[in-house]
């Protein structure tokens, strides 16, 4: 079948004609009148204090305090802005918790969907419920992030955050090894020596790996580890053996060597260094990392710009602007 | 038309096309392990893992918690997102709420042992929903999106595909030419979702974390829970999930999974793990569905096609077995909570605690039962266990560092300030656990789908359990014991294959290690291992607990005011088992728990650190001294694994 049949791109053509139409005959929501002034009410400021004391057992520094109502401010700028962009009416989480709400009251019953969102905002319901708020500051924060995403991160751009967050993506240093294990449980205080006597026999016998076959206990995991990072070793014998056995030397048996379960001799075959991977390896990771730290960024020159459009006014305290810097 | 025609058509018309293209067939990397070694499928475009060990490494992770996307996290402070807990699960240190002068919150957590995976499970109903296209008289109802998505949803369908953009950068031309569809509001935390767990999954043959894609469905019925996790394969998803809005009963969510997603074609796959079944009155698993209706062999099949697993025991209760509901198991009094269902909490006599279809061994049980009836098994379940943080921190399942789960909450706080963390009946929640080839994706949800997977109450205790016609002898002193469990049997979460006629009772091999803990703090020893039976008889379900390693006479015990342990111990269990009254005509499951010696509750040590003394009335205020000393709540618990079960099915249909 020809995928470019005509009936589909007339579908998508005609899609596009409307959404602009769309777009033409609704302007965008941003005429809207705007709050431009936000105050933050004494009484506002008191209950973040006692808010805190609740939480933290303690009252606020005033340094403190002041940080409680920069927060709160933010949250504000986030949630005005996003009520001059219409997100109040239009976005489907916001509309879902007012009719609940609505519901919840019980005498919005047989008025249409829309009837009572309309009763929700005039009782300022959309202004005072705790999940809205959240809501609406969690879409701008989103928006922030979402921006951050264009333009499109270069090569170098990701090269260079590689290299500067080379211990996140540091592949660890690896160890080839095989070990034999002396039971605590099964052999008590004698495992130690039970091992060193081994040791004897297995060196005696050849300095092989292969030489300590028929010696010590069943151990759950293979006795031969194939290239295990420290952290993965410390998982399946502790974090004590994991760290010793970097030390071993190499191509030969030593120990023994302490575990969460006894004791183990350790014939250690390679030892691989730690080595930063290409960009190709992780490129997906990083180019996600990039972006997030690009999008914490955007919230916080959104943040600046608002301040900017808007008048904050704290009530009983002094003029914000000195204290209210950029945190974060 | 077809919707692999519209595809290839849109992949030519439109700038995205080569990232659907790259969408539908992701071309796997070809490893260093020969595919016939993989007992899984590759999906996705990942270097192979050096840790690959075809007889599969015991991973520990947390596939249930919740982020500031969710709203119940959210409006009780919790900031951290999807990404925060994902640095979290990975070892990084994160602040918890209330946070003070320039964001400094009041605490931060950190993992002292990392996470192998996680999931964050955000509920569904503040990630987005289509809602506003279905409900007609709504703004927005008749925009064109909406007039697409209800008229041509294939095609609406396509393009939101096309949009769920990750990290290919060529898809954002496509947001850009038509904006609104990456840029709609509704979409974005799912995006953003994705787009974390994307950040944290190491795709490098390190392989130090794996993330999953996930969200919890927050059904419920006159406040009983009927909550459930959807965890995604890979990063082939949905295009919003799937609420509790558009689908009130779990039927219409598999429903709307398979139809959306299983059936899609590309790749897309998902299982649904059900929780806090303690918590349900009984409704998640009653032998009926939403509507009243009895299984049949075909909804019997196909529930258990996509619920494979349960949460056994999280933050919220522990719903394995109840004493004294159809159990005289002394060990199942643990970590239970006196109420039954979500509302049982605020209003007394709601909800049922002691409705024997809240646990999961009865639900076993009934699975057996239906079987019998209908023809199949609906409750076909194998175990994990998670946390369900609300603060965004994955697997925080220490008990000496307990911090709540569900933020400083100020009705606890308010009443004892600078007291308990927590409601003293809450615990920190337990891990998953699963046997793996490595640390992927693929290979760890083919893991999940063969329920080769178990559950602990927090500690990594590793735990092995296989099930054989061919007696193995003394696989325990040989070390043959797991070489030979898939060689000639099944590991747990299997089937016993048909008896062959030689054969008169099947041997089980049960190996366990203890934790071996943290630099901090070693690993508690174990003390006994046991085999939970599970049967219908005479229409009667029965049950059985057998001990059959360690020792249950055990000197071990606990000092709950300095948490010091005392008493013998076992580093290591390991035997081979055959029930001494199995009978083939008999239709059973067996499951392995692995119980620890003693140790402090986690309110034992908060307690101990608050200086309360429950022999002095006056070492702290009344509400804190109550909390602390009531009888009604244990200061020592042991600890505990368990494995998912073996099921043995009689040749000749059920008895």
């Amino acid at each position: 079948m020809n995928p470019l049949r005509k009936p589909a791109v007339h579908f998508v053509a005609l899609g596009l004609v409307l959404y602009l139409a769309k777009a033409a005959v609704y302007p965008l929501e941003s005429s809207l009148p705007a709050q431009t002034v936000i105050v933050i009410e004494a009484a506002r400021v008191e209950e973040l204090r006692r808010d805190w004391l609740a939480r933290s057992g303690s009252l606020p520094s005033e340094r403190g305090l002041e940080a409680l109502v920069r927060s709160e401010v933010d949250d504000r700028l986030l949630i005005e802005e996003a009520r001059r962009r219409g997100l109040h009416r239009s976005d489907p989480v916001v509309q879902r918790r007012l009719l609940q709400n609505m519901k919840f009251l019980g005498d919005a019953a047989g008025s249409s969907a829309a009837t009572q969102l309309d009763e929700a905002h005039r009782l300022g319901m959309d202004r005072s419920d705790l999940v809205v708020r959240r809501r609406l500051v969690q879409l701008l924060q989103l928006e922030a992030y979402g921006r951050a995403r264009v333009p499109e991160p270069s090569e170098a751009e990701l090269e260079t955050y590689l290299a500067l967050h080379s211990d996140r993506f540091m592949q660890p240093a690896r160890l080839r090894l095989h070990h034999v294990y002396f039971s605590r449980d099964g052999r008590g205080a004698a495992a130690e020596a039970d091992a060193r006597a081994a040791l004897v026999r297995i060196v005696a016998k050849a300095n092989v790996s292969g030489s300590a076959d028929d010696e010590g206990d069943p151990f759950m995991f293979p006795r031969d580890m194939a290239s295990r990072s420290e952290r993965e070793l410390a998982k399946t014998f502790g974090a004590e053996f994991a760290g010793e056995v970097f030390e071993l030397p190499i191509g030969g048996w030593s120990g023994p060597v302490a575990s969460a379960y006894g004791e183990h001799l350790v014939f250690v075959h390679s030892r691989s260094p730690a080595a930063l991977p290409p960009l190709g390896v992780v490129r997906r990771e990083v180019f996600e990392s990039l972006l997030a730290e690009r999008g914490k960024r955007a919230l916080r020159e959104t943040l600046r710009e608002l301040r900017g459009d808007y008048t904050v006014r704290i009530e009983g305290r002094a003029a914000p602007d000195s204290s209210i810097q950029d945190g974060g | 038309m077809g919707i692999e025609s519209i595809r290839a058509f849109a992949a030519t018309l439109l700038p995205c096309g080569s990232a659907v293209l790259g969408l539908l067939g992701s071309v796997p990397t070809a490893g260093a392990v020969a595919e016939e070694d993989r007992s899984f499928a590759v999906t996705e475009e990942r270097e192979p893992c050096t840790d690959f060990h075809p007889l599969r490494n015991a991973y520990f992770g947390d596939i249930h918690s919740h982020t500031s996307f969710s709203q119940d996290a959210s409006v009780k402070g919790t900031r951290n997102e999807p990404r925060d807990a994902y640095r979290f699960a990975r070892g990084e240190r994160i602040g918890i709420q209330p946070y003070d002068e320039q964001d400094v919150p009041w605490a931060t957590v950190q993992l002292e042992r990392p996470l192998d995976f996680a999931a964050v499970t955000d509920h569904a109903e503040m990630l987005g929903e289509v809602h506003t296209c279905l409900t007609p008289g709504l703004p927005g109802h008749d925009s064109w999106t909406c007039r697409m998505y209800r008229g041509w949803p294939t095609l609406a369908y396509f393009l939101m595909n096309a949009r769920v953009s990750r990290a290919n950068p060529i898809r954002f031309a496509f947001c850009g030419a038509l904006g609104i569809y990456c840029l709609e509001a509704a979409q974005m935390p799912w995006m953003e979702i994705q787009r974390a767990a994307e950040a944290a999954y190491d795709r490098s043959a390190a392989c130090r974390f794996t993330s999953f894609v996930g969200y919890e469905w927050t059904g419920s019925r006159s406040s009983n829970n009927l909550h459930r996790n959807v965890i995604f394969r890979n990063e082939r998803t949905l295009d919003l999930p799937i609420s509790f809005y558009e689908e009130s009963r779990a039927e219409g969510l598999w429903e709307q999974l398979r139809a959306q997603c299983l059936d899609r074609g590309d790749g897309c796959e998902a299982i649904v793990i059900p929780h806090n079944s303690n918590l349900s009155s009984g409704l998640m698993f009653q032998a009926k569905d939403r509507l009243g209706q009895g299984y049949t062999a075909a909804t019997a099949a196909s529930r258990s096609r996509i619920e494979r697993l349960v949460e056994i025991m999280q933050h919220k209760g522990d719903s394995e077995c109840s004493l004294g509901v159809d159990s005289t198991d002394e060990l199942c009094g643990f970590e239970k909570l006196s109420f039954g269902s979500l509302g049982g909490k605020y209003i007394p006599f709601m909800g049922d605690p002691t409705a024997p279809a809240s646990f999961v061994r009865n639900a076993l049980k009934i699975g057996i039962e239906q079987h019998a009836k209908v023809g199949a098994n609906p409750f076909k379940l194998g175990i994990i266990a998670g946390t369900d943080s609300h603060v965004g921190t994955p697997g925080n399942v220490s008990e000496d560092r307990h911090v709540n789960h569900a933020g400083r909450g100020k009705p606890v706080l308010a009443k004892a300030p600078a007291g308990l963390q927590d409601l003293i009946e809450f615990n920190p929640g337990g891990l998953a656990g699963v046997w793996a080839e490595e640390n992927a994706r693929d290979a760890l949800f083919a893991a999940l789908q063969r329920r080769e997977v178990f559950g602990t109450s927090g500690p990594r205790i590793p735990v092995r359990f296989f099930a054989s016609w061919k007696p193995p002898g003394d696989a325990c002193r040989s070390g043959t014991l797991v070489e030979r469990g898939y060689a000639e049997g099944v590991p747990m979460g299997g089937d016993l294959p048909p008896r062959p006629p030689d054969a008169t009772a099947p041997s089980f091999s049960v190996w366990a290690m203890r934790d071996p803990g943290s630099q901090r703090r070693p690993g508690t020893k174990l003390q006994r291992l046991q085999i939970v039976k599970g049967w219908v008889e005479n229409g009667e379900a029965r049950e059985v607990v057998h001990d059959v390693a360690g020792s249950s006479a055990g000197n071990a015990m606990v000092d709950v005011y300095t948490c010091e342990q005392y008493g013998d111990g076992f580093d290591d269990l390991c035997t081979v088992w055959t029930d001494p009254d199995f009978d083939p005509e008999q239709h059973a499951f067996y499951y392995v728990r692995v119980i620890e010696n003693p140790s402090c509750r986690w309110s034992a040590h908060a307690c101990n650190r608050l200086g309360v003394d429950c022999l002095d009335r006056r070492s702290a205020n009344r509400e804190l001294f109550g909390q602390c000393c009531t009888r009604d709540r244990p200061r020592d618990i042991q600890e505990r694994a368990w494995s998912s079960p073996i099921w043995y099915q009689p040749a000749h249909g059920a008895p």
